[in-house]
């Protein structure tokens, strides 16, 4: 190889040789202490991941997805819708201007980002006020989806219908919706769903002999069908005053549409 | 032997995938911002996962933690393509392990704990994995 041919004639040639003779001594020295900084890369970042994994691991406890619960594994709710204005399955008062009507499934994990974030919010700018009244309905369509004779969707909502018939249908679905894990995997499995009765407040003798009973199982069944007999396929769907709304939508958007409904005349 | 090169070793596919990463995780915080479940067509699950109490860390959305990782494996991608520069080739390989660590947690979860799988996140999990392989490769291929 000849020196002629070896020596870089540009500028950005020379600064990119330059560059590269930088980079050959900083391997050359990385090189005495092993095959080169990969090495210890690699020992430092993989050590620090597997130990920090190791500790998310440990922390998670396995799978909580599954199987009985105590109370004491249950995710408690952010916060508690009011019930001072609640009336079974519907909270707000009766002569409110405006009624929000939602088909709900309790393993539809959009349904319980609604009652999450969106219902509360509407709880405080509309319902206490007495401009709202909102109203849930059942549309059990996730249980459906598994071969399993269990139907978490309408047991779901069996025991909150039990549960309103003790007057905490709000509590037992803000329990339910905070400990959703997957649906039709075990995580409102008979032990599980009465772990969450327990923690909602309810008392549990009553609310099981309510559930054994199966005469809310045929009703979640029988209000499901009646939905999907009024063209409802998908959860949440919404009603504000007759106005359909399908799939979830932000405070923003429901606020606007209510504050519409609100100013509508009445018709009468 | 001096090489004079212009550019590192697989600088232009380790960047591509870095930025498919970014564009991936900047469309989760998007519609998690939104209030939206992501899109998932046919391949249902993305819904579940961004429902999930797992879907943030200590209050933050993980697909922030996402956008910031995946941007500052960009920079340092971008670095190495255009200047050569091999500390940022390490500075690439050692983001590209902790995000392979990272992303083989976030898929346990969705696996074996949250028992669903969201398309979105699987596909941030490849541009990650492959990323970093074809940093290793040319960590490799440029080592003396």
């Amino acid at each position: 190889m000849s020196k002629a041919t070896s020596t870089p004639q540009t500028r950005r040639a020379r600064r990119a040789a330059e560059r590269e003779a930088a980079n050959s001594v900083r391997r050359h020295a990385g090189s005495r202490a092993g095959r080169s900084p990969l090495l210890l890369i690699t020992g430092i970042v993989g050590g620090v991941g597997v130990i920090v994994l190791a500790a998310l691991v440990l922390l998670q406890g396995g799978s909580g997805a599954t199987g009985a619960a105590t109370t004491a594994e249950l995710i408690s709710p952010l916060a508690l819708t009011p019930v001072a204005l609640a009336d079974q399955r519907s909270v707000g008062r009766a002569e409110a201007p405006v009624t929000l009507e939602v088909w709900t499934d309790f393993q539809c994990p959009i349904c319980a980002r609604f009652a999450k974030t969106v219902e509360p919010a509407l709880m405080t700018k509309y319902v206490t006020p007495g401009v709202l009244r909102i109203i849930h309905h059942d549309a059990a369509f996730q249980g459906a989806k598994s071969q399993a004779s269990f139907d978490e969707s309408v047991e779901a909502g069996a025991g909150a219908r039990c549960a309103a018939g003790q007057g905490r249908y709000w509590p037992y679905q803000d329990w339910v919706f905070a400990n959703q894990a997957g649906e039709n995997q075990g995580a409102f499995a008979a032990p599980r769903l009465q772990s969450i009765a327990a923690a909602a407040g309810l008392d549990i003798g009553l609310w099981q002999a309510c559930i054994d009973t199966g005469d809310e199982q045929t009703a979640v069944r029988g209000e499901t069908t009646q939905a999907v007999a009024a063209g409802v396929n998908a959860t949440p769907t919404m009603t504000i005053n007759g106005q359909t709304i399908v799939g979830l939508r932000s405070v923003d958007e429901l606020s606007t549409l209510i504050d519409a409904a609100a100013a509508a005349p009445t018709g009468g | 032997m001096i090489e004079a090169r212009h550019g590192g070793r697989f600088g232009a596919g380790m960047t591509t995938l870095a930025l498919v990463g970014l564009a991936i995780a900047a469309y989760l915080l998007a519609v998690r911002i939104i209030g939206e479940a992501p899109a998932c067509g046919p391949v249902k699950g993305c819904e579940t996962v961004a429902a999930s109490e797992y879907a943030t860390l200590f209050g933050v959305p993980v697909a922030l933690f996402g956008v910031l990782f995946s941007a500052v494996l960009a920079t340092a991608c971008v670095t190495w393509w255009r200047r050569a520069d091999r500390r940022a080739l390490y500075a690439s390989y050692g983001l590209g392990l902790a995000g392979i660590i990272a992303v083989a947690y976030l898929t346990y979860l969705e696996v074996f704990v949250i028992g669903a799988i969201c398309v979105w996140c699987a596909g941030y999990a490849v541009t990650v994995v492959a990323g970093w392989v074809l940093t290793a490769a040319a960590a490799w291929q440029t080592s003396d």
